[in-house]
């Protein structure tokens, strides 16, 4: 009697389930994919807004150093802090909420001669150093995911406004 | 011959179903939900990036600068052109008005929307740290606040400008 019932049940073969289990992986593994690609996208965008905003303060902190006292600037690595109620600059560089900032700040050189203007071009190399003119680099770094972001923002430094 | 299922059979597959169901409409709706986060906080972000380039060159270009009413109220002027920004608790966004005349006042009110319907400013706080002689820094402190049908989300933003006395042009 079992015979006769099962002999003529239909049902799905091994190869239809085997193809429909795949179709289903295939979707599942795609919105997966879709799901981690929009939090990482939101966690990207939040650190980078972060980061920036840290890489602006530190520039605009480098202005109001600039503008304090500009015969103390001097070469080297630094990061801003206010020190008495007064911006100033202090040694190696500093962690804000994840992002590590910093600021080089180095001398440059010019044209020895440009034809009479006031004002010579700045060059790499084979110059004069400019005495009342640095260049600032506020840099700020940050880990996304493992791997090592950067950001800079570069502007000259001089003695006259 | 077997023509059907038995209520067991229809049952069982009834459950797996509705099972399979709940779990797929769970993740569908946690995808959605994780995509309107993303909007919602690069939707903040780019309002909070407006507001703080207008409040940046503004005070940047200042000869004076003011924080009134707890720090909810920013007044610059210099000397033909005055800005006012206040946060409007009530409609939680920030507003502004110029006036552009030699000898100017800052505006007692503020007519125009700096940040979008979308968006709810929970909290502003406009306030000067290290003034000295030669220059002011202007501390903007934001809580914003996203809505969207699936996801809220509230993030903080935080930015300095710095405003450089112009000593010669204050001599004269």
């Amino acid at each position: 009697m079992k015979k006769v019932i099962f002999a003529n049940r239909q049902g799905f073969t091994l190869v239809e389930v085997l193809v429909a289990m795949a179709l289903l992986m295939t979707l599942t593994v795609g919105l997966v994919g879709l799901g981690q690609l929009s939090v990482r996208a939101s966690t990207t965008s939040r650190l980078r807004v972060k980061a920036m905003a840290v890489l602006q303060g530190t520039m605009e902190a480098v202005m109001a150093v600039r503008a304090s006292n500009f015969g103390n600037l001097t070469e080297g690595t630094y990061y801003p802090v206010i020190s008495e109620g007064k911006w100033s600059l202090a040694d190696g560089t500093e962690v804000v909420e994840g992002v590590e900032r910093w600021v080089e700040i180095y001398k440059i050189q010019r044209e020895v001669s440009c034809g009479g203007e006031r004002i010579c071009p700045i060059v790499g190399s084979g110059g004069v150093v400019d005495p009342v003119t640095f260049k600032a680099k506020a840099m700020v770094k940050w880990d996304e995911r493992g791997k090592e972001k950067r950001e800079g923002l570069e502007s000259l430094l001089t003695f006259w406004r | 011959m077997r023509k059907g299922f038995t209520l067991i059979e229809v049952l069982i597959g009834l459950g797996g179903v509705v099972v399979l169901a709940v779990a797929a409409t769970a993740f569908l709706f946690s995808i959605l939900g994780q995509r309107d986060q993303a909007i919602a906080e690069s939707l903040a972000a780019e309002q909070v990036e407006s507001v703080m380039a207008m409040v940046g060159t503004v005070t940047r270009a200042a000869e004076s600068i003011e924080v009134l009413d707890g720090g909810k109220r920013l007044e610059t002027s210099r000397e033909d052109e005055c800005f006012t920004f206040l946060w409007d608790e009530i409609a939680e966004e920030i507003r502004f008005d110029r006036s552009e005349e030699i000898d100017c006042s800052p505006p007692v009110g503020a007519s125009h929307r700096l940040t979008a319907e979308k968006i709810s400013v929970e909290r502003v706080n406009f306030s000067l740290v290290a003034p000295d002689d030669t220059s002011r820094t202007l501390r903007l402190e934001m809580d914003v606040e996203v809505s969207r049908p699936l996801w809220q989300t509230n993030q903080s933003f935080d930015q300095i400008f710095v405003n450089v006395v112009d000593v010669y042009m204050e001599e004269e």
